[in-house]
């Protein structure tokens, strides 16, 4: 599902734009532009020698755990708080050391941060009646924007009689409305319910696609992530873990971390391995040897492990597949899906998540075997 | 949708403004929060710091200079003054945490509008009267043969005629700081969460148990900084000694007052009106030290 | 009349098992509910006294009053003194209350939005003018006053009372502040306004409602302020504390209970708006 929407996204990438039409075609132009940047507080590093750029039209997702820096990157981004080193540059012009207002970008605050005392019109209009843009100009591409939102009739409104969703909704309305060469969003679902996140997600992909917005988004969220992203960058502990497509940070993640938060993949000890031609190794592990693809430039024998995504492993066997043998520790129904976890005496805890009708006959306690086809597992550095 | 976005699009110019520094910090730059805090700054040093200063200075080296501490602690109007000046603003708030803390803890925990509604008009009842009308009504509910002696009548009992007695001026101190305390106690109850009492009685403590050995100790921050400000304002009162206790009574407002305007003796005064001061300032200090700023300030109602 | 919570199941099973708590805790439950009922009534009291007096006919105080009617009204109506002391008094509490707001508004973004050392201190610093014993405070002031020339002068109590006034108009638009999210400030300033436009167009709109309050409490507090009046006040001015305090201090004279009862509701509707104001900014 998000494989095919990310490939449509990314095709769709060189018509959306009128502006990219002039570039060259292929290599979209890069909008921001982020080159070494740290920010530290007092000791503790916050930020460390994080260069990510931003292509023209596309969302680009900060995915990390809560303290892994992605919101003060934002916050960067956005100018709230002043990088210790590195710049910011905004269609090649730097804007780390100018206020936010003349940045030019927009922003999704977490909780909306809607002004209370006006109304949803007023709200969406701040931006562009600071821009000295003209009444009746003004009302109409609030008019628009409100149409656009799905908030026709709301104008008259103050934010605390709309609902979460509305709320949500008149925020994008106003970080989109003077049309900013960026939008900063930052965890903006994370506020709603999971039906109305749901709903938002879709509002906001089409937002994205009908206006070719670029847009940076903030969230935890590995699920949402997923759904809405051109682009993924994974940060862990202040440094951009890894950046990439989600189904090639999926199918081919660069170390450890990234496989077992992003892809929550069981890491699997290592016996030996030797790197193949083609980015492909060979590795024992547990009882089987395997073909597989790898993301690891290291001979050596330690520092690698086997990530094997729970959905890969399945009872039946295949060719040249990776054979784990262990005990059903615990089982847990997901309707359709069921997670099973196996205690294998060599590879340690492995959790499996199968289709129900493939798990029937499976009791705790009873000795089974899993197989991995070998194309789905890879080999990958430890972090 | 398209046609509508691809308008919307359009690009606008950049912020017009332009800041004159090209460093822009999110955070209030110091010289900024320097000058904003500028007038502020000038009315706490002009007519806080400088006249406490002054007035310690002018203590020491007017007059008497130390002779000045001497002359008020050797006589004895000064000495008993003193004495039930302190002594008066202690018992005043303990009354007053007491009293004011049980009424604040009905507040919080009554659940009859009505009753509520009455316990809240008690509370705000002498804020509404101001300083003199509130001292002017006890001055006629004490008053000989006023309403307090006919009741007394009414229930068998002797008049007491307690009118220009310290015992007066300890009753208008305390009718001023139980709404006060209470006040700010709500505030400190509002902060415990009510379930916790329910919790120690599902354990098994009496209602009593409960509230000495759950609420009390979450509390005990809370009701020192509203004791220890009762206590400090207690001192300084002024209008009530003059109209309860009438001329003759035994407080530092009334010394002070004396001293000034009938013998005409700043510097006696002054080493007075230190006295009182430095008292107030080291219980001030001692509750800041024990239970910290925020505490202190929020107690302030 | 002091109803407690009713008893709960949990509370019976506390009471079964210890039924000796339940004895002492219906004893801590009815002695606490009289001293506040007592408590209460003797709050309420003086003022309910007040307000029965002012409508008595008699030339004496007695109560209840044998007569009753408008003579104490009609009395403060056809004296002077009492328009001219509240005048006085008006005239110095509106000036307190613009005053105040003045210093301490800008105050509150050093408090709130800078991280200035010492700026905490600032928040107990700038309250200490009303938890210091007031009649010393009187005398530093004097001291103060007497050197520069401000005693018995219009402006030199409009000071002195901005040192009451200015702890609490902190108070209440400080609380009000800390309430108001940065983040609007943010948003506006992403939004493509200065941080002095973020200011006035969201943050000190949304602190109005509280700075009107504070503006209300101040003006009371200026206008009940009875003891700087009696240390540092001239021969000529008389506030309406003053006069209230010098005419109760030669004689209990009936017509004060007119004023009293006046103030009394004017002070309740001012305070009352206050209130309502504060928490309109709160939402």
């Amino acid at each position: 599902m998000s494989d095919s929407r990310t490939a449509g996204a990314l095709g769709a990438s060189a018509s959306r734009e009128p502006a990219m039409s002039t570039e060259p075609s292929g290599a979209p132009e890069t909008v921001l532009d982020i080159q070494a940047l740290s920010k530290s507080y007092g000791e503790t590093p916050a930020l460390e020698e994080v260069s990510l750029d931003v292509r023209q039209g596309e969302l680009l997702t900060l995915l990390g755990p809560s303290g892994s820096g992605k919101t003060t990157l934002l916050k960067v981004i956005a100018g709230f708080e002043a990088p210790t080193s590195g710049r910011v540059l905004l269609r090649g012009r730097d804007i780390s050391r100018l206020s936010p207002a003349r940045r030019g970008v927009g922003m999704v605050f977490q909780h909306y941060a809607l002004f209370p005392h006006m109304t949803v019109a007023q709200n969406v209009g701040y931006g562009l009646k600071l821009r000295r843009v003209g009444r009746a100009e003004r009302e109409r591409r609030v008019g628009e924007m409100l149409e656009l939102l799905r908030l026709e009739g709301l104008e008259g409104r103050y934010p605390r009689q709309l609902s979460g969703g509305q709320q949500q909704r008149v925020a994008l309305g106003r970080a989109l409305a003077y049309d900013p060469e960026v939008i900063l969003m930052d965890e903006p679902l994370g506020a709603l319910d999971r039906a109305l996140r749901i709903e938002m997600e879709e509002q906001i992909r089409g937002l994205h696609r009908d206006l070719g917005a670029t847009i940076v988004y903030v969230t935890h969220d590995q699920r949402e992530a997923l759904a809405l992203s051109d682009r993924i960058a994974i940060m862990r502990a202040g440094r951009v873990a890894s950046v990439g497509a989600p189904e090639q940070l999926y199918t081919r993640p660069a170390d450890s971390f990234v496989a077992g938060f992003f892809a929550n993949a069981n890491l699997l000890p290592v016996v030996e391995h030797e790197l193949l031609a083609e980015g492909h190794a060979r590795v024992r592990c547990g009882g089987s040897e395997i073909r597989c693809p790898t993301t690891t430039t290291s001979v050596a024998g330690d520092g690698v492990v086997l990530a094997v995504r729970r959905r890969s492993l399945r009872r039946a066997a295949s060719p040249g597949a990776l054979r784990i043998a262990g005990v059903v520790a615990e089982m847990l129904l997901f309707g359709d899906e069921q997670e099973i976890s196996l205690q294998s005496p060599v590879l340690g805890r492995v959790v499996a998540m199968m289709d129900s009708r493939d798990c029937a006959g499976l009791a705790l306690g009873m000795e089974v075997e899993l197989f991995a086809p070998a194309g789905e597992a890879v080999l990958v550095p430890v972090a | 949708m398209g046609p509508a976005g691809r308008s919307v699009t359009a690009n606008l110019p950049a912020s017009p403004r332009r800041e004159a520094d090209g460093r822009w910090s999110a955070i209030l730059p110091n010289r900024w929060a320097l000058l904003l805090v500028a007038p502020l700054l000038a009315v706490l040093f002009g007519f806080v710091v400088y006249p406490l200063v002054k007035l310690t200075i002018d203590s020491l080296t007017t007059g008497n200079g130390i002779g000045n501490y001497e002359a008020v602690f050797q006589s004895a109007a000064g000495r008993r003054a003193l004495i039930t000046t302190v002594l008066a603003s202690m018992l005043v708030s303990a009354l007053a945490v007491t009293l004011g803390g049980l009424l604040a803890w009905h507040i919080r925990i009554c659940r009859h509008r009505a009753v509520r509604a009455v316990l809240w008009l008690a509370v705000l009842a002498p804020f509404w009267m101001g300083t003199v009308v509130k001292n002017y009504a006890i001055v006629i509910l004490l008053s000989a043969e006023g309403p307090l002696d006919k009741l007394l009548e009414l229930l068998g009992l002797a008049p007491v005629s307690l009118l220009y007695t310290s015992t007066a001026v300890a009753i208008g101190m305390v009718y001023t700081m139980v709404p006060y305390a209470a006040f700010s106690l709500y505030g400190v109850f509002l902060g415990i969460d009510e379930s916790l009492l329910d919790a120690a009685r599902g354990l098994g403590a009496s209602r009593a148990r409960a509230i000495t050995s759950v609420m009390l100790p979450l509390a005990m921050p809370g009701i020192v900084a509203s004791g220890a400000l009762v206590f400090a304002i207690s001192l300084g009162f002024y209008v009530t000694p003059v109209l309860l206790g009438g001329a003759q009574a035994p407080f530092m407002a009334s010394f002070i007052q004396d001293y000034i305007f009938t013998f005409f003796d700043y510097p006696i005064a002054s080493a007075a009106s230190v006295i009182l001061l430095a008292v107030a300032l080291l219980t001030l200090g001692l509750a800041l030290a024990l239970v910290g700023r925020g505490r202190l300030q929020r107690a302030v109602a | 009349m002091f109803a407690r919570t009713p008893p709960d199941t949990t509370a019976g099973v506390a009471a079964r098992r210890q039924p000796r708590a339940l004895l002492g805790d219906r004893f801590t439950a009815a002695a606490s509910a009289a001293a506040v009922a007592a408590t209460t009534f003797a709050l309420l009291a003086p003022a309910v006294l007040v307000a029965v007096l002012s409508f008595s006919n008699d030339s004496f105080f007695d109560f209840p009053p044998h007569a009753w009617g408008l003579r104490q009204y009609r009395t403060l109506l056809e004296d002077p003194r009492w328009g001219s002391a509240l005048w006085l008094s008006a005239r110095i509490a509106l000036p307190v209350a613009v005053l105040s707001a003045l210093v301490v508004v800008p105050t509150l973004f050093t408090i709130h939005r800078s991280r200035l050392p010492w700026r905490g201190v600032l928040q107990v610093g700038g309250l200490t003018g009303i938890i210091i014993p007031i009649s010393a405070y009187a005398v530093a002031m004097y001291g103060v006053f007497a050197q520069i020339g401000l005693l018995g002068t219009y402006w030199g109590l409009v000071l002195a009372n901005l040192t009451l006034a200015v702890p609490v108009m902190l108070l209440v638009t400080s609380a009000a502040m800390s309430r108001i999210p940065v983040e609007l400030e943010l948003a506006a300033m992403v939004a493509g306004a200065s941080r002095v436009q973020a200011w006035l167009a969201i943050t000190l709109r949304l602190l109005a409602p509280a700075i009107l309050a504070g503006g209300v409490l101040a003006f009371v507090t200026s206008l009940d302020e009875a003891v700087f009046i009696n240390f540092l006040g001239g021969p000529g001015q008389e506030t309406l504390p003053k006069a209230i305090l010098d005419s109760v201090r030669y004689g209990l004279d009936p017509v004060i209970t007119a004023i009293a009862t006046l103030l009394m509701v004017a002070t309740s509707l001012a305070m009352g708006l206050a209130a309502q104001l504060a928490r309109r900014g709160a939402r």
